[in-house]
């Protein structure tokens, strides 16, 4: 089910496409999960803490980062949280052993992660129809540059606007305005892809985008309202086929 | 993601579909005849001799010439339909049992070779599970051999993944199945054999696969039908099949004498890799294969070779596809089929009809050319396989790594470095220390610097490496730092990477022109004289005017003799400090460093600098400079660089050279680590260019 067939009618290919990062250009979760482990084993060794000790200060660190900075890009730092988090436990501020918390975070991460299939593929159909493309995402700018730049995509994006530059997290009209204004485009001519039904799908809707919803295991669907997707799709594959049928 | 995908992709359906049609429609005469009443016999009338049993029931050799695991694997399935048949009369469930477990292990092929090849899956859809040779063989001929290629497989997945004790135990059950798999083994243990890094895996290999083929085994081998249907099966006449006959009844067998020169190839690969292991097997297969009318059967083992093959090799496709429908035309007229119970027929009505169009000499020309396109696909792997397979033309001879530099300048910890990675066990490490003419305790020692060419036997030690470089041993002397004077001579083996680290490395082209990589490393001369202060006036008590007059006398012949040679150099390393003033030699913490890199004639830059910046979080300005593919670098952690980051770099910038490295390679943390992945990423770009 590439796309709903009511909608494929009056669609076309548009001027720009806006992709979000996570769980749609990768799946996020897996990455996810073997980063915490490693830094969890890594606290474990440097702290000198139990796992469920860290564990359980780590997300009160969280909840106190997160409550203060509101809906903002450093409310998602690691950075901050693992400092916190070693506050808490009780050693003051521990500089590099926080950067290096951080960097195992990451390092795990990113060796983890995997584009979907065919998203290069895509990516290289739709420059090649000279449409230009950019990227909308929450967190801060350093760490999905880096996350674009080991995907080895840095030269397949004309544009990026992450919620710390744009000040607030999707779905909140900022960033959305702000990467059209980048663009120098009109809402109806650009398409978002994401997979989130709210940050994503609302966020677009609500510029009167063209929204395309990736669709995976765990992905919420909305069948009416705001979150309402023009086009469905499962994989590139079908995407890829989708465009090249317009 | 892509794991799982494939039940989205309407191929595998389609291929689901037509095994299932066959399943349900066909039952196929050898399963009838022999597999089925053999199984049904064991669950009719147990027995601790099921081969004697029927045996002595049914006088037919060829029923099941198969192992026990072969039979345990059926058991399950034939269990249930036996069962049902019991209940039902209906008696051809116990048939429907046995197409399952066949089902089973072929869908368990299908996954295993998606394991091994990620991402490749929507191709072994195509090129396995739509494979007219598996649909064929299992489905319409009814041969039982995917059981034994699904256990091979998962030995080969383990093997790939270094799991050598799992992989020698499924290699064991492979061998249970079906004995003839047996020619395997020795490529496996060949492989372990010549490879440096995993020549401890040889006794656990090999333990894991002979005993439980010994355990599995002997109880049977008081069974009579066991040793006459299994141990005597015609299979292994087929050795013998192709041969040239002398006068005087002497016969010359050709298969056996292919796979000497085989054997003798892989022995002569200096090393071998995954990839060229499979192309070996693949080529063994054939030679079994192609030198007589093969039974049906044996081109299943084949089929996970030929689907690699095209992965690797995407015009191969045509010619595969070719080899497919050759096949199945061939085998169609000339094996047996399966009964259609349904319409009250057969499908080799269709078949002798077939067969009735052609004469025996048109179907010699259809065998012809079955076994022409055979011996083209199997050159051909041997051509892409191992010709044209990097890693081969990787170690034809010996990587020369030549790291030259000012003394002090830290050659011999990037020559560790190196070494950690690749193994002390592929690598030789020769020193231009070795090569002084006076040690220590001679006057010449003070009058002429080591820097000096004169004082140094350069001839030689271009002699010595280039020897080296020729996989020669040499005969030298080792010049002891400690006590400053010249070991004895010992004998030194050439190894597959050769290191030459030295004052001079670069300064005859007799030498530079013949290294693979030309380091330099250089170091910033107030870091120098910082470093040289600090050991020599604080820890060795010299003045500190004495030490700076060394320090100049020195300079000169550094400055006339080892300087030049960064001309030489297609990437210099060198440490610079990140802030002059910081250099005092009266703090003890050592100032912060940034390596400062240039690389020359080297694409690779751009994708260091990225996987540098992106990856491993490091600060990196780098400059352009004359001529194509230069660049200056200089590269700054503010956090610490963990060997973790160095490995994940390397496994992004140059993925190939991974498999050239140890087993456990020493990564290293801070600037050293760096360097490793700036080595490894100089190495791999010099490889990629190296000539087959």
């Amino acid at each position: 089910m590439p796309a709903n067939k009511g909608m494929k009618a009056g669609l076309k290919k548009p001027k720009a496409i806006i992709f979000d990062t996570d769980n749609t250009l990768y799946p996020y979760a897996t990455p996810h999960e073997m980063a915490t482990k490693a830094v969890d084993a890594k606290a474990v060794e440097l702290l000198g803490v139990s796992q469920a000790k860290f564990k359980e200060v780590y997300a009160e660190a969280r909840r106190q980062t997160k409550s203060r900075l509101g809906q903002t890009a450093s409310s998602h730092s690691r950075l901050l949280y693992l400092q916190r988090t070693i506050e808490l436990i009780g050693l003051r501020t521990q500089i590099l052993l926080t950067l290096d918390l951080e960097q195992t975070y990451w390092r795990t991460f990113l060796s983890n992660c995997r584009l979907f299939p065919e998203v290069r593929d895509f990516l290289v159909d739709v420059k090649s129809d000279g449409v230009t493309t950019a990227i909308i995402t929450d967190l801060t700018a350093q760490i999905q540059f880096r996350k674009i730049v080991y995907f080895g995509l840095d030269t397949y994006f004309d544009f990026v606007v992450t919620s710390e530059e744009a000040g607030f997290d999707k779905p909140h009209p900022a960033a959305f305005q702000m990467a059209l204004e980048k663009l120098q485009l009109p809402g109806n001519e650009v398409w978002m892809i994401g997979d989130d039904p709210v940050a994503d799908i609302e966020g677009a809707n609500g510029q009167n985008l063209v929204t395309l919803q990736k669709i995976h295991d765990g992905v919420v669907v909305r069948s009416c309202g705001a979150g309402l997707p023009a086009i469905k799709f499962h994989d590139f594959s079908s995407l890829r086929k989708l465009w090249q049928s317009l | 993601m892509s794991q799982g995908g494939y039940v989205r992709n309407p191929f595998f359906w389609l291929g689901l579909g037509l095994r299932i049609f066959c399943i349900l429609l066909l039952d196929p005469t050898i399963q009838t005849t022999w597999f089925v009443p053999f199984i049904t016999s064991i669950l009719d009338q147990p027995s601790l001799t099921p081969w004697g049993s029927f045996l002595a029931r049914v006088n037919e050799n060829a029923a099941f010439p198969y192992g026990p695991v072969m039979v345990l694997a059926h058991l399950p399935f034939v269990f249930v339909g036996w069962l049902a048949a019991q209940v039902t009369g209906q008696a051809t469930l116990a048939a429907i049992g046995f197409k399952l477990s066949l089902l089973v292990a072929d869908f368990g092929v299908f996954r295993v070779l998606s394991k091994m090849f990620p991402d490749r899956e929507r191709e072994i859809l195509l090129f396995y599970w739509l494979s007219p040779i598996i649909l064929f063989v299992t489905y319409i001929h009814g041969q039982t051999d995917v059981i034994p290629v699904f256990f091979f497989v998962v030995s080969l997945y383990f093997f790939q993944k270094e799991k050598f004790v799992d992989s020698g135990a499924a290699l064991a059950l492979a061998v249970l199945a079906k004995f003839s798999m047996l020619i395997v083994a020795p490529f496996f243990i060949l492989y372990l054999f010549k490879s440096k890094k995993y020549k401890y895996a040889i006794l656990p290999f090999l333990l894991s696969f002979i005993v439980p083929v010994i355990l599995l085994n002997a109880p049977f081998l008081f069974d009579s039908g066991f040793r006459l249907m299994v141990l005597n099966t015609k299979e292994i006449e087929r050795l013998y099949s192709l041969r040239v006959l002398f006068p005087g009844d002497i016969s010359l067998y050709i298969t056996p004498l292919l796979f000497v020169v085989l054997f003798y190839s892989i022995w002569r690969m200096p090393r071998m890799n995954f990839e060229l292991l499979l192309a070996v097997i693949a080529l063994g297969f054939f030679a079994l294969i192609l030198t007589g009318p093969a039974p049906p059967g044996w081109f299943v083992w084949l089929v996970p070779f030929l689907v690699i093959h095209q992965m690797r090799h995407g015009s191969a496709v045509v010619l595969v596809s070719v080899l497919g429908a050759a096949f199945v035309a061939y085998y169609a007229m000339t094996a047996s089929g399966a009964a259609i119970p349904l319409f009250a027929t057969s499908t080799d009505v269709a078949a002798d009809f077939a067969r009735g169009l052609f004469s025996q000499h048109q179907l010699s020309r259809l065998f012809t050319l079955l076994t022409g396109i055979g011996v083209v696909t199997a050159i051909q792997i041997a051509r892409v396989g191992i010709r044209e397979n990097d890693y081969y033309r990787l170690i034809k001879r010996p990587l020369a790594i030549g790291i030259s530099g000012d003394s002090g300048s830290g050659k011999d910890t990037f020559a560790q470095a190196i070494i950690g990675l690749f193994g002390a066990h592929s690598t030789t490490h020769l020193s231009g220390d070795d090569y002084h003419i006076w040690d220590r305790h001679n006057p010449m020692w003070s009058a002429v610097t080591h820097l000096n060419p004169r004082a140094n036997r350069l001839l030689e030690f271009t002699g010595d490496s280039l020897a080296l470089i020729r996989r020669r041993g040499i005969t030298g002397r080792h010049y002891d730092h400690t006590t400053g004077r010249f070991a004895r001579l010992s004998f030194v083996q050439s190894n597959d990477i050769v290191i030459l680290t030295g004052l001079h490395v670069l300064f005859l082209s007799s030498l530079r022109e013949q290294l693979d990589i030309r380091f330099f490393l250089d170091m910033d001369e107030d870091l120098r004289r910082y470093f040289k202060l600090k050991r020599d006036s604080r820890e060795r008590g010299h003045g500190r005017d004495k030490v700076l007059t060394m320090i100049h006398s020195r300079i000169d012949d550094a400055q006339r003799y080892v300087h030049p040679q960064r001309a030489f150099a297609d990437t210099i390393l060198s440490l610079v400090p990140i802030n002059r003033e910081l250099l005092d030699i009266d703090e003890d913490d050592i100032p912060p460093l940034k390596l400062r890199l240039t690389v020359r004639n080297g694409g690779y830059y751009e994708d260091l600098a990225k996987v540098l910046i992106g990856v491993c979080n490091l600060y990196i300005s780098v400059e352009t400079c004359e001529g194509i593919g230069s660049a200056v670098m200089e590269i700054e952690s503010y956090a610490d660089f963990k060997g973790e980051d160095a490995a994940l770099a390397v496994q992004i910038l140059c993925p190939r050279i991974l498999e050239l490295l140890d087993t456990k390679p020493k990564w290293l943390d801070g600037m050293t680590g760096v360097m490793q992945v700036v080595a490894l990423t100089a190495i791999n770009e010099s490889l990629m260019s190296r000539n087959a």
